[in-house]
C-alpha cells in the first residue's frame, strides 16, 4: 500500500566508550521512500555515518524503531548495499573483475559462472571500467576506485543503496561527472538511494527529498521536498533561491 | 617488474661475486699446503665428493627428508597457530591465555626443549616434528594476530555487508587482509625450523627410513669426510638461499607487491 521502505521512528543510538557512553542520535524520524533519491544533508560529526551505519546493520540502535519494507532491521544485508567515502574499500587482494564477482556469487548462488560474469561486465560497462576490469585496486584512480564501488554495489541489485558522502574526496570535476553518472544509474535500476553529504550544491542537485541534520540536537532531521526539475544544473531557474533557502536553515 | 627482475638479477650477480671471490682465498690457501686437509679441504675433493653423493642421490635424498619434515611440520604448526590466533581474536579470555603461552613458548629454542621431548616421544620423527612445530608455531601465531589486528575496520564492514558469517569473514576478509603479515610470519618460522631440522637431525640420527641433512654432515665427520662434510654444509647453503632469496621474493612479488603497500 503505502511505498515507504525505511521507516525510522524516534530513534536513539549512542556510543559506548571507557568514559561513558556519547548519545549521538536521539528521537530521529526519518521516511525513505521506495525509488526516490534521498539526501542527508549535515555538518562533518552530527551523526550521518552513524544513521548510515545502522542502516546497514553494522550498529544497533538503543531505541525507537526501524522498518525496512515493513519488517525490523536486524543483521546487515546485500539488500542494502554501503559506499564509503574512503576509497579503499574495494578488497586490495582482488582485481576490479574479482571485486565484483566475489559478492555476486554470494548474492545469485544458483546462477552460472558464465551468468555472473555477464552481470560483472555489465555493471562495469555501465560504469565506463570495461579496461579496467583486470586492474587491481591500486592502479585505480580515486574516481575509478568510487565507480567501481558503485558498479560493485550496483550489480548486487539492492534495495536500498547507503552512501556515505561517496564523493566528498574527489576533485570537482571528477564529482561531477560522478553525479551525472549517479543519477544515470539510478533512473535504469530499481535502486533508491540515501546519500549523505555535507555539499549543498550535492544535495540538491541530487535528492528528491532532503533532510537536514542538526547536530545540536543529536541528529533531528528536517524534511524538505527537492522543487526543482530534472534534468538540474547549477545554472537552472530555481537553483540558486532553493540553495539560499537551504543554506539558512543549515546556518 | 622489469625493476624487480633487474633488482634480482643484481642480487644474484652480488652473491655470485663475493661466493667465487672467498672460494678462490680458499683455494689459494689450499695451494701453500700449510693447513692439514682435514679441516680445509681442496674444492676438488669437495666438488667430487659432492657429484659422487649427487650421482649415487645421497646428498638428493637426504636433503628431501630434511625438507619434507620442515613442510609437514611447518604445516602442522601453521594450522595449530591459525587456530589460535583466530581464538584469540575471537575470545577476550582465551587471548589472555595465548598471549601468555605464547610470552613463555616463544623464547624458548627449540633445542633446548630436545632433552624433554626425547622423554616424551623418543628419538624417532614424532620428536623432529614437535620440535619443527615449536619452531613455527609461536612466530606464525604472533604475527597471525598482529595482521588480525591491523586489518582495517572498514574491510570487515564491506564482509559484513555481504553477509558472511564471523567464519566467512575470517576465511574472506581477515586472512587475506592480512597476508603480508603471514608472509613474514612464514619466513622467520622458515628459517627457524630449517636451524632446528637440521640439529635435531645431528642428534638423532636415522630416523625412518633415511636420515636428513644434518645426520649426513655429521656422518660425514665420523668417517673423517671433510670433503664430504663441506659438500654437505654447501648443499645447505644452496637450499637456504634459494628458498630465503627467491622463493619468499617470488611469493612477495606475486601478492603482496600486485596488492600494493597498505591493506
Ligand atoms: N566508534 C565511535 N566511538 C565513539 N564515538 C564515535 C564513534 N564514531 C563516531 N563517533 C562520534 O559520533 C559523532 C557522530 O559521528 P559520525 O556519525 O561519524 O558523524 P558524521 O558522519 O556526520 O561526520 C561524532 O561526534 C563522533 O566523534
Ligand atoms: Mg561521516
Amino acid at each position: 500500500m503505502s511505498d515507504t521502505l525505511v521507516s525510522m521512528k524516534g530513534l536513539d543510538f549512542s556510543y559506548r566508550t571507557p568514559d561513558g557512553s556519547i548519545r549521538v542520535l536521539d528521537q530521529v524520524d526519518l521516511n525513505v521512500e521506495r525509488g526516490e533519491f534521498t539526501c542527508i544533508l549535515g555538518r562533518s560529526g552530527c551523526g550521518k555515518s552513524t544513521l548510515l551505519r545502522i542502516l546497514a546493520g553494522f550498529e544497533q540502535h538503543s531505541g525507537g524503531s526501524l522498518l525496512i519494507d515493513g519488517t525490523p532491521l536486524t543483521a546487515p544485508s546485500m539488500e542494502r548495499i554501503m559506499i564509503f567515502q574512503e576509497f579503499d574499500q574495494l578488497l586490495p587482494w582482488k582485481s576490479v573483475r574479482e571485486n565484483l564477482l566475489f559478492p555476486l556469487r554470494k548474492r545469485f548462488p544458483d546462477e552460472s559462472a558464465a551468468q555472473l560474469h555477464e552481470r560483472s561486465e555489465q555493471a562495469l560497462a555501465l560504469t565506463g571500467l570495461s579496461q579496467a576490469a583486470g586492474l587491481y585496486p591500486r592502479q585505480l584512480s580515486g574516481g575509478m576506485k568510487q565507480r567501481a564501488a558503485l558498479a560493485r554495489a550496483l550489480a548486487l541489485e539492492p534495495k536500498l543503496l547507503l552512501m556515505d558522502e561517496p564523493f566528498a574526496s574527489l576533485d570537482l570535476k571528477t564529482r561531477d561527472s560522478l553525479q551525472q553518472l549517479l543519477l544515470r544509474l539510478w533512473r535504469e535500476s530499481a535502486a533508491t538511494m540515501l546519500f549523505v553529504t555535507h555539499d549543498i550544491q550535492e544535495a540538491i542537485l541530487l535528492s528528491d527529498r532532503l533532510y537536514i541534520m542538526d547536530e545540536r540536537e543529536q541528529g533531528r532531521l528536517t524534511c524538505y521536498e527537492n522543487p526543482l526539475r530534472r534534468p538540474r544544473s547549477h545554472s537552472m531557474e530555481g537553483f540558486k533561491s532553493f540553495a539560499l533557502r537551504i543554506a539558512r536553515a543549515f546556518d | 617488474m622489469g625493476l624487480d627482475r633487474r633488482r634480482r638479477m643484481s642480487i644474484i650477480i652480488t652473491r655470485a661475486g663475493w661466493i667465487l671471490s672467498t672460494l678462490l682465498v680458499w683455494q689459494l690457501i689450499v695451494s701453500t699446503r700449510r693447513v692439514s686437509p682435514l679441516i680445509l679441504p681442496s674444492l676438488q675433493a669437495i666438488g667430487s665428493s659432492f657429484w659422487s653423493s649427487l650421482i649415487t642421490g645421497d646428498l638428493v635424498r637426504y636433503a628431501g627428508v630434511s625438507i619434507s619434515l620442515v613442510l609437514a611440520g611447518g604445516l602442522i604448526g601453521t594450522l595449530l597457530a591459525a587456530v589460535l590466533a583466530v581464538a584469540a581474536y575471537q575470545s577476550k579470555f582465551l587471548a589472555g591465555g595465548i598471549d601468555t603461552l605464547t610470552a613463555v613458548a616463544h623464547p624458548l629454542p627449540g633445542i633446548a626443549l630436545l632433552p624433554l621431548v626425547i622423554l616424551w616421544s623418543g628419538t624417532g620423527i614424532t620428536s623432529v616434528l614437535v620440535i619443527i612445530v615449536h619452531s613455527v608455531i609461536w612466530p606464525m601465531t604472533i604475527n597471525l594476530r598482529s595482521g588480525f589486528s591491523s586489518v582495517h575496520q572498514r574491510y570487515i564492514d564491506v564482509g559484513r555487508n555481504y553477509g558472511f558469517s564471523r567464519l566467512g569473514i575470517m576465511l574472506h576478509i581477515m586472512i587475506p587482509a592480512s597476508w603480508s603479515y603471514m608472509l613474514a610470519g612464514l619466513r622467520i618460522a622458515w628459517a627457524r625450523s630449517w636451524r632446528a631440522v637440521i640439529s635435531a637431525e645431528m642428534i638423532f640420527g636415522v630416523m625412518g627410513a633415511s636420515g636428513g641433512l644434518g645426520w649426513y654432515i655429521f656422518q660425514r665427520r665420523v668417517f673423517m669426510d671433510t670433503a664430504g662434510m663441506y659438500a654437505g654444509i654447501a648443499v645447505l647453503i644452496m637450499i637456504g638461499l634459494v628458498i630465503e632469496d627467491h622463493l619468499f621474493r617470488l611469493l612477495e612479488h606475486k601478492t603482496i607487491s600486485r596488492w600494493g603497500g597498505r591493506q
